[in-house]
């Protein structure tokens, strides 16, 4: 048994007795699903193609510079100083885009990342803000490379995160509860979902 | 309050006026055609007492066979009675519904919060919110319907806490109200009101009658919008524009089959269920309104909704959440729950219906980022730090031209097609060439021209009812490209700009932007 305030690697646990066998189950359960997603990913044959910033500045600085008639207006608003950041903006925030993450770590992953989110942010977990970071970094590698690796190093960082959620998950049986259910879900959602259209040009498996 | 304070606040409450009022009949540019029905239907009842459908004071307005929740059509009389037939008179109240709606959302916070500093920064958030300008600017029901839904929470609050019955019974009013102005908020409503009373258990039976009052109150009123949603016409637009469709399914379906190969594609009867793709298809729906592009970089992609080339907030917005994120302990529990239950409910409107993220279905989503802006803004403001105030103040102020340039700049020209711009010239056109012919043949390649014809004109409703329809009056007739009316002798004809006709041209008509709309031509004499 886990008693209160006792450390366990993802933030300390408060209030009640924790059940320390359901707490590897629950590990268990969540790295088996990642791990899941992830041999799915090996049949990618070929991934998305990457798109290319400057072009992507010199088409956004030209679709918009059309409605402007003042040339000196046009050229202050609309140039690839201030267009390129935010076409980079774009293109790295698509990581974070809700249906790509569904698409990548489940309905689950995307509930556990919020709950361990909210429990990083609450007990400012040094560990935590770490492991977001190294989110990030990795989404920056994966703008920057697209190499195959930096799917898989993505998923687990944010299986990795998401495992701060297990502490709240456990002190509550409603939480306990939409786990499970989420969990089953997300099982289906991950057979059902074989093709990783966010991802993936072509897949292997059929 | 100081000096400075009072010159910075009116200075503040000038310019959220300006951004909603500001250039209002030009820009938006042209008129969407729900615009002119509300505009024409209002007329029309005015004069005649009817709608342009010929229904006595109607509970329910037919439209274009939409059926539309009569709040905006009564909001408007005594704008239209007042300013006229025009687009102005017809986005006037939306803009004052959404002025008005920043000084309730004041109120609220201050109320909730006891900070009125807070509120004041909060209020500000909203008066700047680009969310909440675009949808003030445009003759859209949202914006009474979340001044509505704003004020009622007020009073609600207000009267709840205090066992005020006259407060709880005007909240029942006003929230009854919003479920007739909205169709979102009939989603929106009863949740918001249920969860706030599940939240609340402890307290319903020390307040038992005052719940009674309130729940008998907003059934009685709701009953007609109840009965009718149980209809055909009722049920007509949530039908077409679900995201639930059986077709849908059968399709991802199939999809899956043919694409599995053995041993999973037994497995497709048994995975392939309604419930769980459904499920998902609502949470897929229900999270994509919380995407940081649609959000702070690419809003709402049709184009009467945002300004597209932006996020529903302004960029500067993200780090204001965060620090608000961070610092959310600090904040009140009341204020804090009502604002976390907005947030999460304010979704749920869209999350049956396509296509998502739809930023006029959530616009309630403004208000709790609007808070929770505010709360950033206001703890920066605390800092001791002079320059991250400063840093702010320059990020504001450059992120707030950028999107000044865009929304009187870019918009009015690259948006005229989302708002059927060069309609208005169209009328003008055919005014001008009309005189010597005694039969007029307008397009109706680009939808209901007839409302255009009834609004610019100023048409007679009382004739109209009596001897027109929407395939004609007057001498006016609304047809199909491919009709037969060139051997029908010497006409006026507005065809669509794609359209080559053997006759002489007289007119080309553009929109703002200068693409062409429609082409004026005289068939059936001499040609040139």
């Amino acid at each position: 048994m886990i008693l209160e305030g006792q450390y366990i690697g993802y933030g300390r646990l408060e209030g009640r007795k924790i059940n320390k066998p359901l707490l590897f189950f629950l590990i268990l359960l969540t790295i088996f699903l990642s791990l899941f997603r992830l041999w799915q990913s090996t049949g990618c044959r070929s991934y998305l193609g990457k798109s290319d910033l400057m072009q992507s500045t010199i088409l956004d600085v030209e679709s918009q510079r059309i409605y402007d008639s003042n040339l000196f207006g046009a050229k202050v608003f609309h140039n690839k100083v201030i267009a390129a950041p935010k076409v980079f903006v774009l293109e790295y925030t698509k990581y974070f885009e809700p249906k790509f993450l569904l698409d990548l770590i489940g309905p689950l992953g995307v509930f556990m990342s919020l709950v361990a989110f909210s429990n990083v942010v609450k007990k400012k977990s040094k560990l935590g803000y770490f492991n977001f970071f190294i989110i990030l970094l990795v989404v920056l590698c994966a703008w920057a490379i697209k190499a195959f690796l930096v799917f898989p190093l993505f998923v687990l960082s944010l299986a990795s995160f998401s495992l701060f959620s297990i502490p709240t998950i456990l002190k509550r049986k409603r939480y306990l509860v939409l786990y499970f259910l989420l969990w089953v879900f997300t099982l289906w959602f991950f057979f059902v979902n074989w093709r990783l259209t966010s991802i993936c040009n072509e897949i292997l498996f059929k | 309050m100081k000096k400075i304070q009072v010159l910075l606040l009116l200075g503040a409450l000038v310019f959220v006026v300006f951004l909603r009022f500001y250039n209002l009949h030009d820009n938006p540019p042209g008129l969407y055609w729900d615009e002119a029905a509300f505009g024409y239907d209002a007329y029309s009842m005015l004069l005649t007492g009817r709608d342009h459908h010929g229904v006595m004071s109607p509970l329910f307005f037919e439209s274009f066979g939409d059926w539309k929740l009569p709040g905006y059509f009564y909001i408007l009389l005594p704008s239209v009675a007042f300013f006229g037939l025009n687009e102005f008179s017809v986005r006037f109240p939306g803009a004052l519904f959404g002025l008005m709606n920043v000084y309730i959302f004041y109120l609220l916070i201050s109320f909730l919060s006891k900070n009125r500093r807070l509120a004041i920064f909060c209020a500000f958030m909203l008066g700047l919110s680009s969310w909440h300008i675009q949808f003030s600017r445009g003759g859209f029901e949202s914006v009474p319907a979340l001044f509505l839904f704003t004020l009622g929470l007020l009073l609600f609050l207000k009267g709840w806490g205090k066992r005020n019955l006259f407060l709880v019974i005007i909240a029942g009013i006003l929230f009854s109200f919003t479920m007739y102005t909205y169709h979102a908020y009939r989603i929106f409503t009863p949740l918001f009101i249920g969860s706030f009373f599940i939240g609340d258990y402890k307290n319903l039976i020390s307040k038992f009658k005052l719940l009674i009052v309130f729940f008998l109150l907003l059934v009685v009123m709701c009953l007609p919008l109840i009965s009718f949603s149980m209809t055909g016409e009722g049920l007509r637009r949530a039908i077409s524009e679900s995201s639930f469709k059986d077709e849908d399914f059968q399709k991802a379906r199939l999809d899956f089959d043919q694409r599995s190969k053995p041993p999973f594609r037994f497995l497709s009867g048994y995975l392939f269920n309604k419930p769980l793709y459904f499920g998902h298809i609502a949470l897929k729906n229900y999270l994509e309104h919380f995407s940081p592009i649609f959000l702070f970089l690419r809003g709402d992609q049709i184009g009467r909704h945002s300004q597209v080339d932006l996020g529903q907030l302004h960029v500067f917005e993200a780090l204001l959440l965060v620090i608000a994120l961070l610092n959310i302990g600090k904040l009140g529990r009341l204020v804090t729950k009502i604002m976390v239950l907005w947030l999460i409910l304010a979704p749920l409107p869209a999350v049956i219906v396509s296509p998502v993220p739809h930023a006029q279905r959530t616009l309630q989503m403004a208000i709790p980022f609007a808070f929770f802006s505010g709360y950033g803004l206001f703890l920066i403001s605390q800092s001791k730090r002079l320059w991250l105030k400063l840093i702010f103040a320059v990020l504001v102020l450059t992120v707030f031209i950028f999107y000044a340039h865009y929304l009187f700049g870019h918009y009015r020209l690259k948006f005229s097609p989302d708002w059927q711009d060069g309609n208005k010239e169209m009328v003008e056109a055919v005014k001008k060439y009309q005189g010597s012919y005694e039969k007029v043949y307008i397009s109706n390649s680009h939808n209901v021209p007839y409302i255009y014809l009834l609004f610019y004109l100023s048409y007679n409703p009382g004739k109209y009812l009596q001897f027109g329809s929407p395939a004609g009056f007057d001498k006016y007739s609304f047809v199909d490209p491919n009709a037969e009316i060139f051997d029908k002798g010497r006409a006026l004809y507005v065809a669509p700009e794609w359209q080559n006709i053997e006759g002489t041209k007289f007119a080309d008509i553009f929109d703002d932007f200068g693409r062409p709309v429609y082409r004026v031509w005289e068939i059936g004499g001499e040609k040139n």
